[in-house]
């Protein structure tokens, strides 16, 4: 196993009596992609924020690039880009002036800060549009144009924090290859999504849940984790009554809406079969089809959410 | 820890003087306002007193009556806007502000006169703007005692001594050109603290703060980075400033421009200091404006001796007064424009003002933190 490039232990945030990140430990080895998971408000951006520091944390510690995040704060930010979901470009100076901008904050000169720029516009798509401003860009370019200037000073490690919201799925598709690109240059990149098909493309994801990490490892494996049991799609009339009617059965361990069809948990297929041919007749729902499948990630999640849920309560 | 990068310094200064250019709200601020401060308090701002509107009641109708009115109207402090017939109509023209004053001739004026005797000329003069009350009855007293000394009849006892005053400095008593110097105190201060706050602020309201603290950018770096493009704004407010004082007030420095423009850099330097300590307490543009009003503007207009004379407050305020730049800065920049004075006299002011200046960036710098927290 390589070198781990973002390590942390026990790393906690209090604001005020708010716990926003409750003793996380994390392990992301060097020039892979991580994937940092979880619902809005869980606590990802104030994790990234603590790697990044600009967050002190209330306690534990963790480790950018082999710099403590607090007592080395200087050299853990010179070795690492930050791109958040605003974009935080000046929007008043033009795509040029930007990246010549960060290529003076992070001391990129000469020959280097030229094919740097350049390659930066290449990338983003932007040659012939140098003297736009910023403010003109339509999200996709401007997105690409803040990862521009987040890695013109070629940072070995690259946080990316919701770097797809906002943006059009063929932006993102694009986006996507591109930050395959940088890790199989070697660079590491903590990445944090809400988006599950996004979450497929880390080589290592973290679940974060109300400020706790409740599951980790690569998609296959969170996914295998639950395969153990059976999963069991349903398509039906009144999808809410046969939600509510199933709920409750014992032979059922999880129930959950996806899209047009319900997806059941059971650790025994058979019964599961005839407990929801049952109990959606008792409730006069016409059943149509019951088919098993191979979990996705958004199911593993959903279990995992539920199951630690559960443990608390 | 790095020593402070140029380069970063650099890079922070250019994209500040490419925001100032393209942002049509800050180059109103930077350039307009400063001059339409100027022609406001320049233009409004007036202690002197001269054509006040006098009523005449002249019961004596005499040559020795008129001579005497003549000699109010040619001063030029006094414009008559009406001979009364009587003394209802002297009290009509005080009570509509008709007039502000007005002279009462009595009818025995000229007899008595010519006999050598005493007599007495009434002066009603409108008390309700007490400032403009005191100077129009100097004059009119001033001119009354001309008039007595012309005739070189003792109507009054003659006065053994004789009293020759001369204003020094400004011998036209002209209040412009006490009030440009202070102006330019005032307008120094806005544009240091309310652009350094207002840019620093939009850099945390826009969210390029956050990309601003990833980076290795140090503090120290940042703030003056942030400081160096205004305070050559500020020198070219000045430069502009003083010369429209020249253009439209006919106001002249008589110190050294050298002397102005160093006091000008200790002065500013602390009022961006203020700017970018105001901009660690302030979250938006609204609050940061407010903040930077109250901490800068007030104290600059109504602490500073600009307006209000420090001699005249009570001693809890002029304690205070000590603890702000104002009122050194506006003791030096009226010593330089009015005195001929230099750094020889106005030391004290210089070391105040540096040790102000040095106080609030080291200040500022301190709370300017490299986190969120």
């Amino acid at each position: 196993m390589s070198r781990a490039v973002v390590e942390a232990e026990g790393l906690t945030r209090v604001f005020d009596d708010f716990v926003a990140v409750d003793h996380v430990d994390l392990h992301v080895p060097a020039g892979t992609v991580f994937g940092f998971l979880g619902p809005n408000g869980a606590g990802k951006s104030t994790t990234i924020k603590m790697l990044c520091g600009i967050l002190r944390p209330s306690s534990g510690r963790a480790t950018v690039g082999g710099f403590d995040i607090v007592r080395e704060t200087e050299r853990v930010k010179a070795s690492l880009g930050y791109m958040s979901q605003r974009f935080s470009l000046y929007e008043d100076l033009t795509v040029e002036e930007n990246l010549r901008f960060f290529a003076g904050v992070y001391d990129v000169r000469g020959a280097r800060r030229a094919a740097r720029i350049g390659w930066a516009l290449e990338m983003a798509g932007l040659r012939g549009r140098e003297q736009a401003r910023a403010s003109e860009l339509a999200g996709g370019w401007r997105q690409r144009l803040a990862l521009g200037c987040a890695i013109l000073h070629e940072p070995p490690i690259l946080f990316l924090d919701e770097p797809t919201s906002g943006v059009d799925p063929a932006s993102r598709r694009n986006f996507w290859e591109m930050i395959g690109d940088l890790a199989r240059q070697g660079v590491t990149v903590f990445v944090t999504t809400h988006f599950m098909d996004e979450a497929e493309h880390c080589d290592t994801l973290a679940l974060i849940h109300g400020g706790k990490v409740v599951a980790s490892g690569s998609p296959s494996t969170l996914k295998h984790r639950h395969v153990a049991r059976a999963l069991l799609e349903v398509e039906c009339s009144d999808l809410m009554r046969a939600y509510a009617a199933l709920k409750p059965d014992p032979a059922i361990a999880s129930v959950a809406l996806f899209g047009s069809t319900l997806h059941v948990v059971a650790d025994d297929e058979a019964a599961a079969r005839a407990t929801i041919a049952a109990r959606l007749g008792a409730c006069g729902l016409a059943l149509r089809r019951v088919e098993r499948i191979e979990p996705s990630l958004e199911d593993a999640f959903v279990a995992i959410i539920e199951a630690s849920a559960g443990g608390e309560g | 820890m790095r020593r402070p990068s140029l380069r970063i310094i650099r890079a922070i200064m250019r994209r500040e003087f490419i925001d100032v250019r393209r942002d049509r709200r800050s180059l109103l601020l930077t350039f307009l306002w400063p001059l339409s401060m100027l022609v406001m308090y320049g233009y409004g701002i007036r202690y002197d007193v001269d054509h006040v509107p006098l009523t005449i009641l002249d019961r004596s109708e005499t040559p020795e009556s008129r001579s005497l009115v003549q000699q109010m109207t040619r001063s030029g402090y006094f414009d008559v806007v009406r001979f009364a017939r009587d003394e209802r109509e002297v009290e009509r023209d005080l009570t509509t502000d008709a007039a502000r004053a007005a002279a009462v001739i009595p009818r025995d004026f000229a007899d008595r006169l010519r006999a050598g005797d005493p007599t007495a000329v009434q002066v009603l003069i409108d008390g309700s703007d007490s400032n403009t009350a005191t100077i129009a009855q100097g004059y009119a007293l001033a001119i009354v005692n001309r008039y007595v000394a012309a005739r070189g009849e003792g109507a009054t006892p003659a006065a053994p001594i004789e009293l020759r005053s001369r204003i020094w400095y400004n011998p036209e008593l002209k209040s412009v050109n006490f009030i440009v110097p202070g102006v330019i105190a005032v307008i120094m201060m806005i544009v240091g603290a309310m652009l350094t706050a207002l840019s620093i602020v939009k850099e945390k309201e826009r969210g390029t703060i956050e990309q601003i603290l990833v980076s290795p950018i140090r503090p120290v770096e940042m703030v003056l980075g942030k400081i160096v493009p205004y305070v050559a704004i500020a020198l070219l407010d000045l430069g502009l400033v003083v010369t429209a004082g020249y253009v439209l007030f006919a106001v002249p420095i008589r110190g050294s421009l050298l002397d102005l423009a160093l006091f000008s850099v200790l002065y500013l330097v602390g009022s961006l200091g203020v700017g970018v300590l105001v901009s660690t307490i302030a979250d938006n543009m609204q609050t940061a404006m407010l903040t930077a009003i109250f901490l800068s503007l007030l104290p600059a207009v109504l602490l500073s001796g600009f307006v209000f004379p420090i001699e005249n407050m009570p001693v809890a305020i002029r304690a205070i007064t000590y603890f702000f730049p104002g009122r050194y800065f506006v003791t030096a920049i009226r010593g330089i424009y009015l005195k001929r004075v230099g750094l020889g006299v106005l030391w004290p002011e210089a070391v105040f003002l540096s040790l102000f200046a040095i106080g609030v960036v080291g200040l500022a710098v301190s709370r300017f933190r490299d986190t969120l927290d």
